[in-house]
């Protein structure tokens, strides 16, 4: 029964979802390697509450807002809306879902159609999509200006004429004046004044209080993820790195990633220096992401096992899940396998790279006794690869 | 008496009522006040906005007053807006204007030319005899030169040349209107499918493009031009199936720049939020899309017009395109395939040639002026 | 006529007369600019010798078809050596207009610095008769001599490290040419030496894979960090860094923040850090500077500016900024309104609309810098001691 009314209240479940983008195809256009942009992420948001997903750039917190919109076709998992699976739905049923879920875009200046007055811009879906009636659409409008703060006589006005500010109220007037229930708000921020965020996050905030809205909030900000979410996703390269409760993720990040990332934030505060977790070495490309757990390549923490084993997503707490193998009781408990394993494996990789400098050389200089060696050494490669 | 007081009591009960809703208004606003006083540590957005707006100084240049001004700014584009004009002008009221001669009048006022030669010949028996030829030259006025009668001299036929430049200019220029609004409204339309839905339709679409762009024009034409004479139709159809024609092998470029456009413009951010939207393919074409490449078209169909003048020129030079009597540049300058005519008479087909550059120059510089002036990203 | 009345444009007349002023005022200024000048003409003393930098009464305005644009108007503050000096604030306050004025890279003829002094600390000018140390006033030194110092004794990063370097050129082929230019005489095999070792100070880790190189191959992180080095090849006493890690990743921009620290100390220069972000600038500047529609409010060290915030501007940027290390579900603090356009800005305080302690002097005259220690100074009627 206590599971039922929990499910009642879920607008929006992602079970491992995934997006790859083919990078090579063959010549019949079957994809040979793909970026794996969203990489097996899952999480459920309750009607009314605000999720933030936080990562830096190339993570795939934006493929995850688009794919969610199904502006992507998803390559795996799904998307479950209000109760029904919205994964492999119609084009025309989606067309009819389009107006509950809404977008709001991180640039105000690209985002609005620059030869459309804000009213037009604004009543452009209503009137497609019929939401009001048409004698009263005018009036409608107005009164989603109105409690987005814009001025009536900004109707018959062209975006050009108005700051970066007031764009970004544009926008959200124009997504909220199609009754969504579920709006992702994709870094609507972050292209903003500091003077002009405060005002920006303050009308969020204050529509989802009196529209019932909810919110995935999408952000490299983690000051402005704080103070709007209820949960947060971290996400490292496409990967789910920790989800937790926002207070408790800012209270006990375990992540050594979301510590480096928490830390790595400058504080307004001269007096107070924070013993830093500065991050060395750069993103990896995702296109080209390490083996393993990806983010091994500059975690402090480190240890054998992550260079080969992918984590898995384990429970630490109450809503509180980490991707990490100092979290995971059974890596820990037979560490000492693992770094067998992994000597193993580095023993192999070495004799192998022995064997190929021989085999160049053996080319170079070349005597037919090389040659049966250098068969020898494939299946062994094979056997790497299947790892 | 009860009535009285009765009534007396209700007033007295409404007095005290209206009394009390008095107060309660008072308090309600003293109330208000109060809120008031704590919230003005923060400012409302509206309030700000009304102060702001009240002693709002700053004004800027609509867009279109904008694109004017980077319009005039070059000096060639004001030059090019001038000969433009002057064409108009020049070929839709100047006939008006100016109607002694028509297009296709042949000017037979002149007095026929008589040429006496007197021939003395000496006979077999010594008689001299004289033998006077009279010969009748011609009675109609051709190949004269400048004069106040005939502005530009005549033609070999004793046509205006002045006249007929007039003429082939309305031609010259309703020929490059309609085959230039022709070509857009195929380009728009076959480039907006293949640059918004991609995939295979792009292919397809790009190349039949591809095909057009690789026919080779001319010898078609010139195979084209002789299967029509062998209809035998009229001047005037001849000038509308050129159209087409001149329509043909043109619309490929306007595709292709309208795909590129839409490509790029399909990226923006608006875009997304239609589909978002859920809006209708249609309406995300034709509302969204083609409007914000419309800057683009005006320009490269500026460019067009003076193209296909050029096209149109070159093609009743050689005899496929507009044909007498009907008045045309470019038939107007193939008279210069005569040596006499090239370098006796040089009034009849150098005018037709600096119309044709004037035409040419002209579009391409407003064109010019065009692009640089409706480009966003130009800085100034 | 309603719709006309709404409307908010310049009319054909105004912005015939403005294009005839600008025309004026711009030849008058290029024409100036041409006039050829004694030493003695761009020359002038330093009002402290410590400083290397004291910007006094800076103008530079943009002359622009909706009105002339006073970019800076009336800036002041120094730059002393050793240290670094954080500008903030919002777009459009002036504060890069500020650094191109110094570096004299406003673009004419639009731009002009139309008053007051840049005073740069030169060594090799010396010291006048009456002991004074002589600088060049850059506002005033002509374009040939500006070569000598602008690239080599003042530098500057830019924003964009995606754009800043030439995508043809190899990262060795731009570094070696900066060595070039300020060192004549110097061969090739010398260059690349040099280069690389730039390249090893700022912690690049294979510096000659990175100098082999092209831009694309590096991630926006190693760019930042090439321009960095590009900007020290010259040994300079001042780097203006133009928000260096706004497109930077939080984790990246913690290491470019601790790599400009370092190099500031052990390479004993300047550094004008301007920014936006609040928590860069606590975080790095020894001095804070800042400024709002191209004048300077509030001036200060670091301490004072954000433990003692004293213009309502500098107030509510610090509250309006939700931090990381604070939990509060109260709305947020925010500046209402938005930044004025600083075209034909009235003579008064420019921030009084959107302040919520104006009072009636705020409608005089605007407020002259009142001093309240001896480095801090604001521009704001509630500290003068009239009141």
């Amino acid at each position: 029964m206590d599971e039922n009314v929990q499910n009642k209240d879920i607008i929006l479940e992602v079970k491992g979802l995934k997006k790859y983008f083919p990078i090579e195809k063959n010549l019949f256009g079957k994809t040979l390697r793909s970026l794996r942009a969203v990489d097996d992420v899952s999480f459920a948001v309750a009607r009314g509450t605000t999720i933030g997903v936080v990562g830096e750039s190339g993570c795939g917190k934006t493929t995850l807002g688009r794919t969610i919109l199904k502006l992507y076709q998803a390559d795996g998992g799904t998307i479950v809306y209000n109760g029904e699976d919205i994964t492999d739905i119609g084009k025309k049923k989606m067309r009819a879902l389009r107006t509950s879920i809404q977008l709001i875009f991180q640039d105000p200046y690209s985002s609005l159609p620059p030869r459309m007055t804000v009213g037009a811009i604004i009543s452009e879906a209503v009137r497609v999509h019929h939401i009001v009636p048409k004698d009263e659409i005018r009036q409608y409008v107005r009164d989603i200006m109105h409690k987005c703060g814009l001025q009536p006589q900004y109707y018959d006005r062209y975006p050009h004429e108005f700051s970066g500010g007031q764009r970004q109220r544009i926008c959200i007037a124009r997504a909220l004046a199609v009754k969504p229930d579920l709006v992702i708000c994709d870094e609507p921020v972050s292209a903003l004044d500091v003077s002009i965020q405060a005002q920006i996050i303050n009308l969020l905030k204050e529509l989802q209080n009196t529209m019932g809205l909810t919110y995935v909030f999408i952000s490299h900000d983690l000051s402005v993820v704080k103070y709007i979410t209820d949960q947060i996703l971290v996400m490292y390269l496409g990967n789910m790195m920790e989800l937790g409760e926002t207070e408790e993720l800012f209270a006990n990040p375990l992540h050594p990633y979301t510590k480096a990332l928490f830390s790595a934030v400058p504080v307004p505060d001269p007096d107070l220096k924070m013993d830093r977790i500065i991050l060395a070495g750069d993103i990896p490309s995702p296109a080209n992401p390490p083996k393993g757990c990806k983010f091994h390549t500059r975690c402090r923490d480190c240890m054998n096992v992550c260079r080969f084993k992918e984590p898995a997503f384990v429970e630490v707490g109450p809503e509180h899940k980490v991707a990490c193998h100092l979290y995971d009781q059974e890596v820990m408990q037979h560490l000492e396998e693992y770094d067998r394993e992994w000597a193993r494996m580095e023993e192999e990789r070495l004799r192998q790279e022995a064997e190929k400098e021989a085999k160049r050389k053996g080319k170079r200089s070349k005597t037919a006794q090389d040659a049966p060696a250098a068969e020898a050494v494939e299946p062994d490669e094979a056997l790497d690869d299947e790892r | 008496m009860d009535e009285m007081n009765s009534n007396n009591t209700e007033l007295l009960q409404e007095e005290s009522a209206q009394e009390q809703m008095i107060e309660e208004t008072v308090e309600a606003e003293v109330a208000q006040e109060a809120t008031e006083a704590q919230r003005s540590e923060t400012l409302s957005t509206a309030e700000a906005e009304d102060r702001a707006r009240n002693q709002e100084t700053y004004r800027e240049m609509s867009p279109a007053r904008l694109i004017a001004r980077r319009f005039f700014r070059s000096k060639l584009s004001i030059v090019g807006l001038v000969m433009i004009v002057f064409l108009f002008l020049f070929s839709f009221l100047g006939p008006v204007v100016y109607d002694k001669w028509g297009e296709e009048t042949v000017d037979r006022s002149e007095v026929v030319q008589y040429i006496t030669e007197t021939y003395t010949y000496v006979g077999a028996d010594g008689e001299e005899m004289t033998v006077t030829q009279v010969l009748q030259h011609s009675d109609y006025n051709y190949l004269a030169g400048p004069s106040a009668e005939h502005l530009l001299g005549t033609d070999d036929k004793g046509m205006d040349v002045f006249v007929r430049l007039m003429y082939g200019g309305r031609i010259s220029l309703m020929i490059g209107f309609i085959v230039v609004i022709l070509e857009t409204l195929i380009g728009v339309i076959l480039g907006g499918i293949a640059g918004y839905f991609g995939g295979w339709v792009d292919q397809v679409i790009m190349r039949v493009v591809d095909i057009f762009n690789c026919i080779p024009t001319l010898p078609i034409l010139l195979i084209a031009s002789a299967v029509i004479d062998s209809w035998n139709i009229s001047a005037d159809k001849r000038i509308y199936l050129l159209m087409v024609i001149i329509t043909l092998f043109s619309w490929s470029g306007v595709a292709r720049l309208v795909r590129g456009q839409i490509l790029g413009l399909r990226e923006q951010e608006y875009i997304t939020a239609t589909e978002v939207m859920g809006m209708p393919t249609w309406r995300k074409i034709f509302v969204h899309l083609i409007p914000n490449v419309m800057p683009q078209l005006i320009v490269s169909m500026t460019l067009g017009l003076g193209s296909v003048i050029l096209y149109e020129s070159t093609l009743s030079y050689l005899g496929l395109g507009v044909q007498l009597p009907k008045a045309a540049w470019g038939t107007m300058i193939a008279t210069s395939n005569d040596p006499t005519v090239l370098s006796y008479h040089v009034n009849m087909w150098l005018p037709a040639g600096i119309m044709i550059v004037i035409a040419v120059l002209g579009f391409n510089f407003v064109g010019d002026g065009l692009r640089d002036a409706m480009d966003p990203k130009a800085k100034k | 006529m309603k719709k006309k009345k709404e409307t908010n444009y310049i009319s054909i007349r105004e912005s015939r007369k403005i294009i005839r002023e600008n025309v004026r005022q711009m030849r008058y200024y290029e024409k100036l600019k041409r006039k050829p000048k004694s030493p003695a003409e761009y020359t002038t003393v330093m009002h402290d010798e410590n400083n290397l930098i004291e910007l006094d009464n800076l103008q530079t305005c943009f002359f622009t078809d909706n009105g002339t644009v006073m970019s800076v108007n009336g800036v002041s503050f120094d730059i002393p050596k050793n240290k670094i000096v954080g500008v903030v604030g919002e777009s459009g306050c002036g504060k890069s207009v500020t650094s191109l004025s110094i570096m004299q890279l406003v673009q004419a003829p639009q731009g002009q610095v139309v008053g007051g002094e840049i005073r740069y600390n030169a060594e090799e000018l010396g010291r006048d008769a009456e002991g004074n140390k002589i600088a060049y006033d850059i506002a005033r030194t002509p374009t040939k001599e500006m070569y000598k110092i602008r690239g080599k004794d003042i530098t500057m990063i830019f924003q964009e490290p995606m754009t800043s370097l030439n995508p043809v050129f190899t990262i060795g082929n731009q570094l070696d040419e900066v060595s070039f230019v300020h060192t004549p005489n110097i061969d090739k095999a010398a260059a690349k030496a040099h280069s690389i070792d730039m390249l090893k100070k700022v912690g690049i880790a294979m510096p000659e894979h990175v100098y082999e190189s092209y831009p694309h191959e590096l991630s926006g992180g190693m760019r930042q960090r090439v321009m960095i080095s590009m900007a020290l090849a010259g040994n300079p006493r001042l780097i203006i860094a133009d928000e260096p890690t706004t497109a930077l990743d939080v984790t990246i921009q913690a290491q470019i923040l601790e790599l400009l620290k370092e190099l500031q100390k052990r390479e004993g220069c300047s550094i004008m850090l301007i920014t936006h972000d609040l928590g860069v600038i606590a975080e790095m500047a020894d001095e804070v500077v800042v400024m709002y529609a191209g004048k300077v409010i509030e001036k200060g060290t670091a301490r004072e500016i954000f433990h003692n915030p004293m213009h309502p501007y500098t107030i509510g940027l610090q509250k309006s900024k939700p931090l990381i290390t604070s939990a509060s579900d109260e709305p947020l603090y925010s500046i209402p309104g938005q930044v004025p356009n600083p075209i034909n800005l009235p003579n008064c305080c420019y921030f009084k609309n959107r302040c919520n302690r104006a009072c009636e002097r705020c409608n005089g005259q605007y407020p002259p810098e009142i001093k309240v220690s001896d480095t801090h100074y604001v521009s704001c009627y509630l500290y003068d001691s009239e009141d």
